[in-house]
C-alpha cells in the first residue's frame, strides 16, 4: 500500500545539520543579523579570517617605556642597510631599533606637535610643521637623522639663486627623488596651508622658492596628508602620482613631473576630506584588488581611490565606527586617528583610540578579503611597519596614552592580558524563520595547544533562551611548546620544527537548565540561533583556530494557521 | 544482580548518556523506578495481606504507601469471626458519633496532599509533595477495635540508595532499563528510539504477568483462562490456549 502524503516517515526524526566552514564575511555590524550571508558575523571581536577558518587576532608586547608621549615612529634602512627605528617624543629623537629608548638628539623639535617624515636618501628627514630652528646664520623648518654619521642635522639651504630657507611642512614626501613639502610655514612665519613645495632631484638643500603649487587653493581646509601612490593603471598610460588630502573637504590626485607647469591637480571624485592625515595608506595591488588609497573621511567612513573614482570601505561597519568616532570626539575635541598597513595579514589596520572607556580598539580591513574586524586591546599611536631581525614583517606603536613603545601582532596576549576572541554567527534559521526547531549537538572542528572554547547558542524570535557548552580538549606533549611567543626582534613562530598543533572535533549539547527545577535541562528551542564561539576563559591564552561549525537540530514544525 | 546504580549506568550507556548533563541523576532514579513501578502494576506481582485495628471512633486510616490496590475479601474480625466488608462512596458513608456500630462497609480514596507549597513564580517545590498513597474508610465509624485484614497488590518499594535493588525478579531488570532508555530519548526528541525501547519494557513487562498468572497453577496440559487480561477479547469469554500432545 502506498505511504499517505501526510504519514510520518521513518527518518523524519532524524537531526539534520547546518554547517558554517567559512569565516570570511567579517563584521557587517550595519546589516540586519538575520539577513546576513552566514560566513559574516554581526558582532565579532579580535579575530581575523583566513580562507576557511578562523584565527584569533595576534597579541601584542610592551618593549620600552618613553619618556613622554610620542609625536611619531618611523622605521626606514640606513645607508649601510641597517634596520632603524626612529621615536620622537619630548622634543627629542630617540633610536629605538634595539627595543631600548637610545637618544639621538634632544630639542629638535617642539614636543606636543606630530612628526611629519620622509626617508630620501637613507636620511630620515623630519618637521614638526610649526618650529622654525635657528643655527648660526640660517634659519629652517627641517632636520635629518643620518643614522650612519650618527648626527641629526638642520637642513639648511644651499643659498643657490632663488632658493628659500627650508621652510617647516606638516607633511613630507620623498617622490621621484624629491623632498616634497605639504602645508607649510616659511621661515618668517608665513603660513600656507594649501601649498606644496618640492627641491631639486637628490639635492634637499636646495628648494627654489617658485617651485610651488597651490592645491585647492583657499577651500577645504588645510593639507593634511600626502602619500605617493606608485605607479596607478587609471587613464590611458601608466603614471606615478601623489594622492593629497586637506583636512575639511577634498582630495586630490597630483601627477606628473614635479614642475610648475608639468605638474596637474586633479579634483578625486570623493564627496569627503581627510579626517586624519595620519589614517592615509596606499594599498598595494592584489589579485583581487588593491592599488588604491584608503583614508577616514572628514563624514567618518572609510574611503578608498585609485585617483579619479572613490568609493566608501566602511559600509558594513558604518554605523560602529561612526559611533566609535563621535565617543572619541565627546572624550577629546582634539582625538588623533592613525593607522598601520599589516602587510603581513592583509590588513588595514584603523587606530581610532581609546573609548570613553579607556579601551583601545582598531578597525582592521582586510583588503585581500574585503573584510572587517574589531581589535580590541591593541595600543593606540603611532604606528611603523618595519621589519624584524628575520625579515618578517613587524608592526610597532608607540602608544600615546601609556607613553610605550609596543611591537604588535605577536604573541598570544596583550603583554599578559586576555584578548578574548569570539565571533557570533548571524541568526541562522536554516532555510525556514517559521518552523520551529529544537537545537541538539554542536560540532566544531578546532586547532589549539591548550585553549578550551565555549560555545553559546541564543535562540531567537522564540523563547530567547540561552544555552552554552564548553569544548575541552586533552592536547599531547608537542602541544604544549610555546605557540605564538611574542620576542623582540625575533621570530613570530616560536613553534619548534618538531612541535605540531593538533587538531581536535569535538561535539557539545547546547542545553538550556529548566527554571522551575535547577539542575535539570532540557533542549534549546527557537525559530533561529545565534551561536557565540570564543575562548573558554579558564585557559586564556591558548592558540584559537576554528575551522569548522556544525549545528545539529531537528525541525519540529510550524505553527498552524487554519 | 542489578541494582539501582547499575541500572542507571546501564540506561545511560544505553542512551550514549555517560556524563552527559542532559540527564541528571535523579532523573534517572525518577525513570527507573516509575518502571518498577508500573512493571508491578502491569505484572499484578505481589499480592499481599497487611493487618491493622481500628480505633473507636476514627473513621479513615491512612494505608501505607505499598498498598497499590485493594483485593476484593476485606475481612473484619468480630466475636471471633471474620466478616467480609462491602465496599461503598465516600459520600454515602455514615460518620458521626450517633453511628457507631460494627463496620460492615469500607470505602477508599486518595490521600489529600496539604504540604505542597507554590512559590512567587508560580513554581511548586516538588520536593515536599507526598507520594500518592490510599486513605481506607469504615462505614459505620468503628466503636471498638477491630482486627480489620486487608488483601493488596503492593506498589513497588522507592529505590533512593545506589545498592537498592529493586522487588522484579533479575531477568527482567533489564526492562527497568529500557523504560528509563526510553522516557530519555523522549527527552531528547529521538521518538523512534523511545518507541522501540518502550517495546522492550513492555515485552518484559507482559512476560512476568504472565508468569504471575501462571504461578500457583499446576497440571499440564491444562486450559487456561483468564478474563483480567488485558491482552484477552473483553466481553467475550476470554481466550483459551489448549496445549495438546504432539508425537
Amino acid at each position: 500500500m502506498p505511504r499517505q502524503d501526510g504519514m510520518k516517515a521513518p527518518l523524519d526524526d532524524a537531526m539534520k545539520a547546518w554547517s558554517l566552514l567559512d569565516f570570511s564575511g567579517g563584521l557587517q555590524s550595519e546589516f540586519d543579523p538575520n539577513d546576513l550571508p552566514a560566513n559574516a558575523s554581526p558582532d565579532c571581536e579580535n579575530v581575523r579570517g583566513r580562507p576557511g577558518r578562523l584565527l584569533a587576532r595576534a597579541g601584542s608586547m610592551d618593549v620600552v617605556e618613553l619618556p613622554a608621549a610620542p609625536d611619531g615612529g618611523f622605521f626606514f634602512y640606513d645607508s649601510n642597510g641597517a634596520r632603524r627605528l626612529a621615536g620622537f617624543a619630548n622634543g627629542n629623537i630617540y633610536d629605538l631599533t634595539l627595543g631600548a629608548l637610545t637618544l639621538v638628539a634632544s630639542g629638535v623639535y617642539t614636543a606636543g606637535n606630530r612628526i611629519a617624515a620622509a626617508v630620501l636618501n637613507d636620511k630620515l628627514y623630519f618637521s614638526d610643521g610649526v618650529t622654525i630652528g635657528t643655527s648660526g646664520p640660517n634659519q629652517y623648518g627641517i632636520s635629518y637623522w643620518d643614522p650612519v654619521a650618527g648626527t641629526v642635522s638642520p637642513l639648511i639651504s644651499s643659498g643657490s639663486v632663488g632658493t628659500v630657507p627650508t621652510p617647516a611642512a606638516k607633511c613630507l614626501l620623498a617622490y621621484t627623488g624629491q623632498l616634497v613639502l605639504f602645508n607649510l610655514k616659511y621661515v618668517g612665519g608665513t603660513t600656507a596651508k594649501d601649498q606644496m613645495l618640492w627641491s631639486n632631484v637628490n639635492d634637499p638643500t636646495t628648494i627654489v622658492g617658485t617651485n610651488l603649487f597651490a592645491i585647492g587653493q583657499g577651500q577645504g581646509g588645510e593639507l593634511n596628508s600626502a602619500i605617493q601612490m606608485g605607479v596607478s593603471s587609471v587613464g590611458v598610460t601608466p603614471f606615478q602620482a601623489i594622492f593629497v588630502g586637506k583636512s575639511q573637504v577634498g582630495v586630490f590626485l597630483m601627477r606628473g613631473a614635479l614642475s610648475p607647469s608639468t605638474l596637474s591637480e586633479t579634483l578625486i571624485n570623493a564627496p569627503t576630506g581627510v579626517l586624519d592625515g595620519a589614517t592615509v595608506q596606499y594599498i598595494p595591488p592584489g589579485e583581487k584588488g588593491g592599488g588604491y588609497v584608503c583614508f577616514l573621511g572628514t563624514d567618518r567612513k572609510v574611503w578608498f581611490t585609485d585617483g579619479i573614482n572613490s568609493g566608501e570601505l566602511s559600509k558594513a561597519i558604518r554605523g560602529e565606527l561612526a559611533q566609535a568616532i563621535s565617543d572619541r570626539f565627546s572624550v577629546s575635541a582634539s582625538a588623533k586617528f592613525t593607522s598601520a598597513r599589516n602587510d603581513q595579514d592583509f590588513m588595514y589596520v584603523l587606530d581610532i583610540g581609546r573609548d570613553s572607556n579607556g579601551v583601545s580598539y582598531c578597525y582592521c580591513y582586510d583588503w585581500e578579503q574585503q573584510s572587517w574586524w574589531r581589535y580590541r586591546g591593541w595600543p593606540s599611536g603611532y604606528w611603523a611597519q618595519g621589519k624584524d631581525d628575520d625579515s618578517q614583517t613587524v608592526l610597532y606603536c608607540l602608544d600615546r596614552t601609556n607613553y610605550k613603545l609596543w611591537r604588535a601582532n605577536a604573541g598570544v596576549d596583550d603583554d599578559g592580558t586576555d584578548i578574548a576572541p569570539y565571533w557570533k554567527t548571524p541568526y541562522v534559521h536554516m532555510g525556514d524563520p517559521d518552523v520551529l526547531k529544537t537545537f541538539h549537538w554542536v560540532y566544531l572542528a578546532f586547532r589549539t595547544n591548550i585553549a578550551a572554547i565555549t560555545i553559546t547558542a541564543t535562540a531567537n524570535m522564540g523563547e530567547g533562551s540561552t544555552a552554552s557548552t564548553t569544548l575541552t580538549v586533552t592536547p599531547d606533549t608537542t602541544d604544549t611548546a610555546q605557540w605564538d611567543q611574542a620576542v623582540w626582534d625575533g621570530a613570530v613562530w616560536a613553534l619548534g620544527g618538531s612541535a605540531t598543533l593538533s587538531r581536535f572535533k569535538k561535539k557539545g549539547r547546547t542545553i538550556v537548565e529548566d527554571e522551575d527545577l535547577p539542575g535539570t535541562y532540557r533542549l534549546l528551542r527557537g525559530f533561529d540561533v545565534q551561536l557565540k564561539i570564543a575562548r573558554s576563559t579558564t585557559t586564556p591564552s591558548g592558540h584559537f583556530e576554528i575551522y569548522g561549525l556544525q549545528q545539529l537540530y531537528m525541525a519540529r514544525g510550524r505553527k498552524r494557521v487554519a | 544482580m542489578l541494582n539501582l546504580g547499575q541500572m542507571r549506568l546501564e540506561a545511560q550507556r544505553a542512551s550514549d548518556g555517560v556524563g552527559d548533563s542532559f540527564w541528571s541523576t535523579p532523573e534517572w532514579n525518577d525513570w527507573l523506578n516509575e518502571a518498577a513501578t508500573l512493571m508491578t502494576v502491569i505484572a499484578s506481582a505481589y499480592q499481599q495481606t497487611m493487618q491493622f485495628n481500628t480505633v473507636a471512633g476514627q473513621q479513615e486510616y491512612p494505608l501505607p504507601m505499598r498498598v497499590g490496590q485493594i483485593l476484593p475479601g476485606v475481612k473484619l474480625l468480630h466475636g471471633g469471626v471474620q466478616r467480609d466488608l462491602d465496599t461503598c462512596s465516600a459520600d454515602d458513608a455514615q460518620d458521626g458519633t450517633s453511628t457507631q456500630s460494627v463496620p460492615n462497609e469500607y470505602y477508599l480514596r486518595g490521600y489529600t496532599h496539604k504540604t505542597v507549597n507554590q512559590q512567587t513564580d508560580g513554581s511548586l517545590t516538588l520536593a515536599t509533595i507526598k507520594e500518592p498513597r490510599l486513605v481506607f474508610g469504615l462505614s459505620p465509624v468503628p466503636d471498638a477495635a477491630y482486627t480489620i485484614t486487608l488483601p493488596y497488590y503492593a506498589r513497588h518499594y522507592i529505590m533512593r540508595a545506589d545498592i537498592d535493588i529493586p522487588v522484579i525478579p533479575p531477568e527482567h531488570r533489564r526492562g527497568l532499563v529500557a523504560y528509563a532508555v526510553s522516557m530519555a530519548k523522549q527527552k531528547e526528541q529521538a521518538f523512534a528510539e523511545a518507541d522501540r525501547f518502550m517495546a522492550i519494557f513492555n515485552e518484559h513487562a507482559g512476560k512476568l504477568r504472565d508468569r504471575m498468572i501462571m504461578r500457583g497453577k499446576s497440571g499440564f496440559p491444562k486450559a487456561k483462562t483468564d478474563e483480567d487480561d488485558p491482552r484477552a477479547n473483553k466481553g467475550n469469554f476470554g481466550h483459551m490456549t489448549v496445549y495438546e500432545a504432539t508425537e
